[in-house]
């Protein structure tokens, strides 16, 4: 019998998606459940999955936020997560920190030419859900603008380095993290409403764009002719949106499964599963060495 | 409850220490909002106005607000005063902010840079 993975995400249901697939000799089946933002109807769901299926995976919120080794849970994101209390329940974070800086070291040394490197500006849009990609962009020598307070709040203030970012964190994040998510992220309907392309400069500044694909979407320009853009989850309509808009190069941090590309959180649950094991007990070099058992490598397409 | 002055004398604080703070004015250029304060327990409106990264204080102000900040004297005078974070009385209902959700991130955003947590 195949092993189940869910993902209860809580952005719109019109991207759920399943498929089954063989991980290491075993069989999987892979789904993804949009709540439509509504996080009361995510958590009933996360109950009723308890203890039916193998690894649940929290997606369009997170469960803690990191920066300089700081931890800031968010309240919502937790609530969800102690909502299962026999299946382990991850939103990503433990994989991110591993895949994604693994996924930057790929671009920058293995991949000819390289599609980053010292002179590469980047714009990363927001790296607090995700900073051991912004680590790693910053120890590749790449010039990095961090849009948090952009994306986020739509304030035109770049963040130039990682010490800012950070000491900003320290300052807003107790507070902030208590907040609903749906103030912090786009949510439900929130992730299809068109793009705003008010904070264009940024794009145009930057050769290649970082991060959370609801976040770029959110404000991406009608032309980003010959940008790369270095994301996770993203469906086949994403990715012609992003060629009709000129985008050279995709990369997806996790492989395509069934012609897409998955969230961590979906794929951390993946390797949760396999690894038969809470989360707590798995160190970032299991999930390394189990990323290389299975050949995950990022997914890179030239889209013009 | 707190007095008009002692709101007065809140809303103050808050613009001085907003105006000490050269990154946040920065921060802000561009974002021009008019906040109308509204106290329960007192007919008395104050206005705070963004303009070009700096902030005003008017009372009896006629312009239409973007925002609407709205809790009774003792919550306004303490967030203001920076001796009670907002999250907690924004999430109880207690303090109430109308407005788009990234303009109520924005002023959340403001009154931590300048109180902390």
């Amino acid at each position: 019998m195949a092993g189940k993975v869910v993902s209860v995400s809580l952005g719109s249901s019109r991207r759920d998606d399943r498929v089954e697939a063989t991980f290491l000799g075993k069989a999987f089946e892979i789904s993804r459940v949009g709540m439509d933002g509504d996080i009361d109807r995510a958590e009933k769901m996360i109950r009723e999955l308890d203890g039916k299926v193998a690894a649940i995976g929290l997606g369009g919120i997170d469960i803690n936020l990191v920066a300089k080794g700081e931890r800031y849970v968010l309240r919502d994101g937790l609530r969800l997560k102690e909502a299962a209390r026999v299946t382990p329940v991850v939103d990503g974070g433990g994989l991110k920190d591993t895949l994604e800086r693994e996924a930057v070291r790929h671009l920058a040394a293995r991949v000819t030419p390289p599609l980053l490197g010292p002179p590469t500006p980047v714009l990363m849009v927001c790296a607090l859900d995700r900073f051991g990609m912004a680590e790693a962009l910053v120890e590749a020598g790449c010039p990095v603008v961090f849009g948090d307070l952009i994306f986020t709040m739509g304030m035109s203030y770049p963040i130039r380095s990682l010490e800012e970012l950070a000491g900003l964190a320290k300052r807003l994040l107790p507070e902030m993290a208590k907040l609903p998510f749906n103030l912090l992220y786009p949510t439900g309907k929130e992730q299809e409403k068109p793009s705003d392309d008010r904070f264009s400069a940024y794009f145009q500044e930057a050769t290649v764009v970082a991060g959370d694909y609801h976040y770029i979407r959110k404000y991406l320009p009608p032309e980003i002719t010959g940008k790369t853009i270095l994301t996770q989850t993203i469906t086949a309509a994403d990715v012609e949106d992003l060629r009709r808009r000129g985008a050279a190069w995709l990369v997806t941090t996790t492989p395509a499964l069934g012609g897409r590309s998955y969230a961590t959180n979906v794929m951390e649950a993946l390797l949760v599963a396999i690894l038969g094991k809470q989360p707590e007990e798995i160190a970032a070099d299991d999930y390394f060495f189990l990323l290389r058992q299975l050949g995950f490598v990022p997914r890179i397409e030239k889209l013009n | 409850m707190a007095t008009v002055e002692e709101v007065r004398e809140s809303l103050r604080a808050f613009q001085t220490n907003y105006l000490g703070n050269t990154r946040l004015q920065e921060m802000n250029r561009g974002w021009d909002r008019v906040i109308r304060i509204e106290v329960e327990d007192h007919p008395d409106v104050f206005t705070l106005i963004l303009e070009n990264g700096e902030l005003r204080l008017e009372e009896q102000s006629g312009r239409k607000p973007h925002m609407v900040v709205r809790g009774d004297s003792e919550i306004v005078t303490g967030v203001f005063f920076g001796e009670l974070a907002p999250t907690e009385p924004y999430l109880k209902g207690e303090l109430t902010v109308s407005g788009s959700q990234e303009d109520v991130l924005r002023l959340d955003f403001i009154s931590l840079m300048i109180w902390g947590a």
